[in-house]
């Protein structure tokens, strides 16, 4: 699986392509701990070109929120099609997540 | 016979009855105890008394019978049947016999105790006569063959009744009754007991449920009316309860002491994007929120103690801390510096490559005391990209105007000078509509950009007229790429179609791709500008050999305000914005850009768009 990073000035932007689960999701969420600390947290993913999500991808989106947590952000999400949209409400995960449309939207989203 | 003790003592609720309860409730168990073994002891003696009774009784029955056997035989040697009536009689009278008689088995008796009758013995006599003896249901049944001279024997059968009673019958009445007084002792012994019981079994279940924790956070009171056991427990709880939320209030109220703050106001702190740092007059850290302990790059407990020092090396963050501590600088006080990666801690600002910029200010707590310093922490790095962008686009544009502005200039200066030289009139007005035009451009582009960072770039479609956009093109860019010496080479069907688009935004994009071009082509080169349409598309290639894209700038290329590492990208004055604008309008036409580049080879960008409006956003997507 690849995973396309951006930068968007001051801003990365992590967009995994293809499916997220199983193996692939450690790859995943040593790149997305990566990008929170070299960008200080100023981090968002791109699920435009997420064709699947597992529960273990879930959990490692739900960790990095959570981290974040702490000092009182949350996980930026962008580009979330219906399909991914359902799994987050149906596992009630969504609130969990600032969603924007796209990834400007969530770069801006950081001014 | 005793009778039963009537005893209300156990029913009050004062001292001093409960302790009477209590001593009744002994007595009473002590007095059936004593009373119910004196039962049972004399039962059981009764019991084995009558036992050996009866087993004397059979003895003497049995006795009593040989007697009489040997008193027969002698009667019937002597043949003196007369005297046998009176024999057995006496016998009978004298061991108490219910049956006593002399018979051969089976027959009318020969002679039986209470008849005077004689039978007569029959001349044939059995041989043997079996001998019995039984003691069964109260009664001892005995058979004994008696000899009759030669002829046989006859049976002697004797019973007796065996009682196994117990005597006296006194007894009989006496101990049941002992036993009733004994056991209701006990039940009042028991009551006495039950209500102390009551409130104790009530208090445990309260303890259990307070252990367990399943009283739901309510203290574990118990109803009163049970007794004063149950009142003095209440009391106890309600003093803990009391004791509890002063102790609560008492932390509250006194925020800063070893650290805390009360929780809710520790977890709106949390909640906050900015860090917030209160230092004591040692700069050492009296509090730190989780925004804070993010930016500084250490786990709270760390910090909270430790000299900010420690993870702040700005000297001129630390001298304004200092200077707020001491009390000489009332106002805040704002430095920015920057971060290098995680584990560094916060330098100075002006950094090359730092990865952020964090914003530190600082102010005093108390304004009139000093002592206490409070500094947020801001990441203004965005804000900081932002800014940069912003105004090296607005140099380059407004250096991009300066260049068609002057040569209208020269032009119009020209022509009033020489009004009458129609050549010059022609040269000048000609260079005049097209560095206008130019101008125009440029405008329309800076607006396309805040547009974009705005989020707001639209399209609005219409009939676009290619053969003219493509004619503007080739006068435009003419000149420049004469004054190059690049050979700009136009390839376009013979007949171009017309297309539904954004006439300005889709010329935008071309001119950014052809600008792009000739920029970056030295002089020498060649710029090819073919368009084609194929599979319901219009394609418009624009291919140059100048300096070429790395492989791993492909994609990059497109992002905002990205320019390419090349060094020889960095001389030119570019605002790294138009091929992202150039991609945005070609996706919001349902299109896209293309890119096939080889480094020093040159590059081909190709912009297609469908020919229908089909597809596309009405918003800029990326």
């Amino acid at each position: 699986m690849d995973i396309d990073e951006q930068r968007f000035g001051a801003v990365t932007v992590l967009k995994p392509v293809g499916s997220l689960a199983l193996d692939e999701v450690a790859q995943f969420k040593s790149r997305l701990a990566d990008a929170m600390v070299r960008a200080l947290g100023r981090v968002a993913v791109d699920a435009s070109a997420i064709s699947y999500v597992d529960s273990k991808a879930l959990e490692v989106l739900v960790e990095a929120s959570d981290q974040l947590a702490q000092s009182g952000r949350a996980l930026r999400l962008c580009g979330v099609n219906e399909l991914l949209r359902e799994v987050l409400d149906l596992t009630e995960l969504a609130e969990r997540f600032e969603l924007y449309e796209d990834a400007s939207a969530a770069a801006r989203s950081f001014l | 016979m005793k009778k039963p003790k009537n005893d209300k003592a156990g029913q009050g609720a004062s001292s001093t009855r409960s302790r009477g309860s209590l001593s009744v409730a002994v007595l009473s168990t002590g007095v059936a105890a004593v009373l119910l073994a004196a039962a049972a002891g004399v039962a059981w003696g009764l019991h084995v008394e009558a036992e050996s009774r009866g087993r004397a009784r059979v003895h003497e029955v049995r006795g009593a019978a040989m007697m009489i056997s040997k008193a027969v035989e002698r009667a019937f040697l002597w043949n003196d049947l007369e005297s046998l009536p009176d024999l057995l009689q006496e016998a009978a009278t004298q061991h108490d016999l219910t049956v006593c008689r002399v018979r051969v088995p089976g027959e009318k008796p020969i002679a039986e105790a209470g008849s005077r009758v004689v039978g007569e013995l029959p001349h044939t006599v059995g041989d043997e006569v079996r001998r019995r003896d039984e003691v069964a249901d109260g009664s001892a049944t005995l058979v004994i063959p008696v000899r009759v001279g030669t002829q046989g024997e006859v049976a002697l059968e004797v019973s007796a009744a065996i009682s196994s009673a117990w005597t006296p019958s006194i007894a009989k009445l006496g101990l049941p009754l002992v036993s009733a007084v004994g056991i209701v002792s006990l039940l009042l012994g028991y009551k006495a007991i039950s209500k102390r019981l009551a409130v104790l079994g009530t208090i445990g279940k309260a303890l259990e449920a307070s252990r367990l924790g399943t009283s739901d956070g309510q203290p574990p009171l118990v109803a009163e009316s049970l007794g004063e056991q149950a009142t003095a427990w209440n009391v106890l709880v309600q003093e803990r309860e009391t004791y509890k939320r002063f102790s609560a209030f008492k932390e509250a109220a006194e925020p800063g002491r070893g650290g805390r703050v009360s929780s809710d106001l520790s977890a709106a702190c949390d909640a906050m994007t900015q860090g917030i740092v209160i230092l004591d007059e040692n700069l050492k850290v009296k509090y730190a929120n989780g925004a804070a302990a993010s930016f500084l790059g250490a786990k709270r407990d760390e910090l909270v103690g430790s000299d900010i020092r420690k993870y702040v090396a700005d000297s001129d963050a630390i001298a304004a801390f200092e200077g707020v501590v001491s009390g000489k600088v009332r106002q805040r006080v704002s430095v920015e510096t920057s971060r290098v990666g995680a584990q560094g801690r916060i330098m100075e600002a002006g950094l090359e490559r730092a990865a952020s910029v964090l914003k530190l200010s600082a102010r005093p707590v108390r304004r009139e005391e000093q002592g206490v310093v409070m500094v947020t922490v801001e990441d203004v790095t965005q804000q900081r990209v932002a800014d940069e962008a912003r105004n090296s686009f607005v140099a380059q544009a407004t250096h991009e105007l300066r260049t068609p502005l002057t040569n209208i200039r020269l032009y119009t200066d020209a022509m009033i000078e020489d009004s009458d030289n129609p050549e010059i009139r022609t040269k000048a007005l000609n260079v005049i509509s097209s560095e206008s035009r130019r101008l125009e451009r440029i405008v329309a582009d800076m607006l396309s950009v805040s547009e974009i960072e705005a989020g707001t770039l639209k399209i609005v479609r219409g009939d676009v007229r290619l053969d003219q956009l493509f004619e503007e093109l080739k006068d435009d860019y003419r000149v420049q790429a004469e004054d190059k010496e690049i050979a700009m080479v136009f390839e376009l069907p013979p007949k171009l179609p017309v297309v539904s688009a954004d006439r300005d935004k889709y010329a935008l994009a071309l001119h950014n791709l052809i600008g792009n071009a000739l920029k970056y082509t030295p002089a020498g080169g060649k710029v090819t500008i073919r368009a084609e349409e194929a599979q319901g598309k219009f394609l418009v290639h624009v291919i140059d050999n100048g300096i070429g894209i790395k492989k791993e700038e492909h994609e990059l290329v497109f992002d905002k305000f990205y320019r390419a590492k090349d060094g020889r990208v960095a001389n030119l004055t570019g605002t790294g914005l138009g091929l992202t604008l150039a991609r945005d309008v070609a996706r919001m036409h349902g299109g896209n850009i293309t890119l096939q580049s080889e480094i020093n080879k040159g590059s081909t960008f190709t912009l297609e768009i469908p020919l229908a409006a089909e597809g596309g956003t009405a918003r800029a997507a990326a």
